[in-house]
């Protein structure tokens, strides 16, 4: 049995064209082209327990998309999506609980306060135990050397240790599954 | 359940562990409630100076009503405009994103983030006001009024949760609706007055803008001026209404395009 499986996976979006300056924009008020652009087109494939996939391709070729489908947060338009016996889109908490989601252009960590305390917000949403919360989370920092930073307002740390905590965050339930999206934005070459 | 209010009890604790980061901003905040709840006092000394009743209200009911509306006003304001305001950008912004992937219901997730703790203290002007109009009406009220009152409370908060929310899911399918809170702002105007509409007007706004009612129904429950009937239907609604939102929310979802990355 596989851990993912993907079958015809197709999404759409829908938008439209402006045309240059003041004049488009009005014109744009009365009259909007719409166009679809197949951001995912009738993908299929499978994924075993175990397995590091990555995906790679040109700006717009929808990797992101898919990951977004993959991790619940968007309906795919057409396809299926099996993952650990899941449909995604239904967002199960069951299913939700086992996976672990980091975008790299969205922040989990709350900026205006230090990663530690949204670490403690984290195990009580994923129901994490206290003994386990404490064993992982040392685990961790000390993996990604991280021990004086997770008590300084997020707001302050540079990009990279602040995806560092990221990381951190989206691990600390051990999740089945790991979905990453430029993860890599801003981490120097050891952490790589 | 349980596990619902330990994350209630532990964003309510971020919230406030965020403002405090900001020493002055937090300490102005509280002045700016200050300010805001000194103004409206003075707002109904003015108003009830030059009007002794209102259809069937006197100057003592009038009273009670005002105080009402101020205590429902920071429930919203401590409660329900913090959070639920921001669905408008967090889907714009696709920050939804990470609530989405959390392992419990969305829509209590958004709606617990933050505590405007500074918009609290103005309930106690409320409770204040309601035992002023009290006093000097000489009335005395049996504990089932009481009872009633605080139900209806409830409901009031449940009406004007559920109405926030619905307008600002209008984002899942336009592009930005930045305004459209301001909707509520201005029928919440409404709710300082009475039941002074007749006929189908008063079901027709009990249907359209509930809101309209959310101080006149309990206020009227504690003084037993309220018809028993459109309080039971004023109870029914705010259920419905809450019904209404998670169906809004739920489709809202459905359509949700995500943003940049």
């Amino acid at each position: 049995m596989a851990f993912i499986t993907i079958k015809n996976l197709t999404k759409e979006f829908r938008y439209y064209k402006k045309q240059e300056g003041f004049r488009g924009s009005v014109k744009n008020m009365f009259k909007r082209k719409k166009l679809v652009k197949k951001a995912v087109n009738d993908i299929s494939f499978e994924i075993q327990e175990g397995e590091f996939i990555g995906f790679i391709g040109p700006n717009g070729a929808g990797k992101t998309t898919t990951i977004k489908m993959l991790s619940g947060i968007l309906t795919p338009t057409s396809g299926e999506i099996s993952a650990l016996g899941f449909t995604p889109s239904k967002r199960d908490p069951k299913y939700l609980s086992q996976i672990g989601v980091v975008l790299g252009q969205k922040n989990q960590i709350n900026p205006d306060l230090p990663p530690a305390e949204t670490f403690l917000l984290f195990k009580e949403i994923y129901g994490i135990p206290e003994k386990e919360f404490k064993r992982k989370l040392a685990e961790l920092v000390k993996l990604l050397d991280v021990k004086d930073i997770v008590n300084v307002q997020a707001r302050r740390l540079s990009l990279g240790q602040r995806m560092k905590c990221e990381l951190i965050a989206a691990l600390l339930h051990s999740p089945k599954i790991l979905f990453l999206d430029e993860p890599t934005i801003g981490l120097d070459v050891t952490s790589q | 359940m349980n596990k619902y209010f330990k994350v209630m009890y532990a964003s309510a604790k971020m919230s406030l562990m965020r403002e405090m980061e900001y020493r002055a901003d937090f300490v102005m905040f509280f002045l700016q409630t200050a300010t805001f709840v000194f103004f409206n006092l003075l707002f109904y000394k003015v108003i009830l100076g030059n009007i002794n009743s209102m259809g069937d209200w006197n100057y003592p009911d009038m009273v009670v009503l005002f105080g009402t509306y101020t205590i429902i006003d920071s429930i919203f304001m401590t409660f329900v405009l913090t959070n639920v305001s921001r669905i408008e950008s967090y889907v714009r912004k696709g920050t939804l994103d990470s609530f989405l992937v959390k392992p419990l219901d969305s829509q209590f997730l958004i709606s617990t983030q933050n505590v405007n703790l500074p918009q609290l203290p103005a309930i106690v002007f409320g409770v204040a006001i309601v035992c002023y109009g009290f006093r000097i009406g000489h009335y005395n009220i049996p504990t089932l009024n009481v009872l009633l009152y605080l139900l209806f409370i409830l409901s009031s908060a449940v009406i004007i949760y559920a109405m926030t929310v619905v307008l600002n899911c209008v984002i899942f399918v336009i592009d930005k609706a930045e305004e459209l809170t301001e909707i509520i702002f201005s029928v919440k105007q409404f709710a300082k007055f009475p039941d002074i509409y007749s006929g189908y007007i008063r079901y027709v706004l009990m249907f359209m803008a509930p809101i309209v009612f959310s101080s006149f129904v309990p206020a009227g429950a504690l003084l037993g001026k309220v018809n028993t009937k459109f309080a039971l239907y004023y109870f029914i609604i705010s259920i419905l209404s809450l019904v209404v939102a998670r169906v809004v929310w739920k489709n809202g979802l459905k359509r949700y395009k995500s943003a940049g990355g």
